[in-house]
């Protein structure tokens, strides 16, 4: 026994010279940043000594890329094109400012306008299609493709090439910076083939899909521009700018729902809401069994209510629509205030709640 | 687990309360020397393109000298392009292209053989012979 605990002891120390507890959870600074302070524990002292400077607004207006997307967004004269060019520039090391505040800025602003507009205007939808629901609005595929369709270009030419191409130095503040010198060499020539770099290799998934860096820095860019809106013009024009090009976008929500028992499911609503009569399924109309396509109308009733209805070509799927449908009309549902325009929302002024809180997901 | 989610990207509507125009680049090509590139040496020398330029501001005008006929290049959202051969037109002409193909969303022309395209469902929904009061039924 006395010897055990001697090794387990002994084994404890080792452990701990090697890996001491502190390392695993303990959040370190970026050492690329070279941040030095006066005292750990004093976090006012702590200063980043990396040399960054922002791009002189007088240089930043002689890129016609920045010019032309300032007025594609029509941004607001307030909002700088070196703000602008910031946003573009994800590249840590170069000495000028890059997106990685804006960036972060964005992306707090877009999940708290886009979770408030899905939690109001669609209370009832369960928790993975809501998760779900957020990334079609604001996932980095979707941001992709708006960036895309604001026409940012990427700067992929090296320095030799730029050089040789006699293009002006201040081309490339418009462009999208993301690639460092050998990364845009090993570009492949092959059209539809694509190297891998080792981080987007790691998120390859099961189906074969990965986010490239492509994406990822669209995605960036297009949180950072918002950020900058942000800082340049406050609350409300970041929120009419969300609304127009991010939630103006149609989302999909009824090709979103997988339902592995729907049966089940709608019975378990139904105990769960109080229901006073029982869920049936019952056979509204059909062209007749003998007919040469038989169609069946089946519609889901709670009593003399009818919860929903479907269509098949044979009982079984008639009774599964009817009852898909019925599920869907509840958790699709959308409020409405008394003069039938959809509710406020808590950003809105004079915001008065008007809808309803989701009664949260059912177990079968 | 009672619900599972099927991950979907929100479909873009530009045009829909905020607009970007997809053209975003064109590139004017001219050689200083061939007959075909007489009306885009004309319009560069005229000055007019720097008021179309000012007036498309949120397109990057280009323009590059080389040898060979002169064409229009334009560049499209999501990396479409378009290249369109402007030899032996005149100044006006070569206006008109311009203008004609910066409005242009960038897709392939195709024929659509509906009355109506739409990401939306109809609104009344499809005529449903099952759903027609008893009466009116037809009868066999």
């Amino acid at each position: 026994m006395l010897q055990a605990m001697k090794e387990i002891r002994a084994i404890g120390s080792v452990c701990q010279r090697i890996t001491p507890a502190s390392f695993y959870h303990v959040s370190r600074p970026d050492a690329s940043l070279k941040t030095t302070y006066d005292s750990i524990k004093d976090y006012g002292s702590y200063k980043n000594n990396i040399f960054t400077h922002r791009l002189p607004e007088s240089t930043a207006e002689q890129s016609p890329l920045l010019v032309a997307l300032h007025s594609r967004l029509s941004l607001p004269k307030s909002y700088s094109l070196s703000t602008l060019s910031q946003a573009l520039n994800l590249i840590k090391f170069e000495g000028l400012a890059n997106n990685f505040g804006l960036n972060t800025l964005g992306k707090t602003l877009l999940s708290y306008y886009v979770s408030e507009n899905l939690l109001i205007r669609y209370p009832r939808l369960p928790m993975p299609v809501h998760n779900l629901a957020i990334d079609a609005y604001m996932g980095v595929n979707t941001l992709y493709d708006i960036g895309k369709s604001w026409g940012i270009e990427v700067d992929t030419t090296t320095k030799l090439e730029k050089h040789l191409s006699q293009e002006p130095e201040f081309m490339r503040y418009g462009k999208l910076r993301f690639l460092d010198e050998s990364a845009k060499k090993s570009e492949s020539k092959e059209p539809g083939v694509f190297e891998l770099t080792q981080e987007e290799l790691s998120s390859v998934k099961n189906d074969n899909t990965y986010l490239s860096r492509e994406a990822e820095a669209y995605a960036s860019a297009v949180r950072s521009i918002i950020g900058g809106l942000y800082t340049h013009e406050g609350e409300e024009a970041t929120k009419s700018f969300i609304h127009s090009h991010i939630l103006s976008r149609k989302l999909p929500l009824d090709q979103m729902f997988q339902f592995s028992k729907p049966t089940r499911e709608l019975v378990r609503l139904a105990e769960k809401l109080q229901f006073s009569e029982p869920v049936e399924i019952r056979l509204i109309a059909e062209t007749g069994r003998l007919s040469s396509h038989a169609m069946y109308v089946a519609g889901a009733f709670c009593g003399t209510d009818k919860l929903g209805e479907g269509i098949g070509s044979s009982l079984q799927e008639a009774k599964t629509r009817a009852v898909v449908n019925a599920l869907m009309s509840y958790y699709l549902y959308s409020p409405v205030s008394q003069d039938g325009s959809p509710v406020k929302l808590p950003s809105d002024n004079d915001y008065k709640f008007e809808g309803i809180v989701g009664g949260g997901d059912v177990a079968i | 687990m009672p619900v599972k989610g099927i991950a979907k990207t929100a479909l873009s509507r530009n045009g829909v309360s905020s607009y970007v125009l997809p053209c975003h680049r064109v590139v004017l090509q001219y050689c200083n020397w061939g007959g075909s590139s007489q009306g885009i040496r004309d319009l560069l020398k005229s000055g007019q393109l720097d008021t179309i330029a000012r007036q498309r501001e949120s397109v990057v005008f280009e323009i590059a000298r080389r040898s060979g006929h002169p064409k229009l290049s334009f560049k499209f959202a999501h990396d479409k392009s378009k290249e369109v051969n402007i030899a032996n037109l005149d100044k006006s002409e070569i206006v008109r292209k311009l203008q004609d193909n910066i409005q242009s969303s960038g897709s392939e022309l195709f024929k659509w053989n509906h009355k109506v395209m739409s990401s939306n469902e109809s609104v009344r929904g499809i005529w449903s012979p099952l759903h027609v009061s008893n009466e009116n039924r037809f009868k066999i």
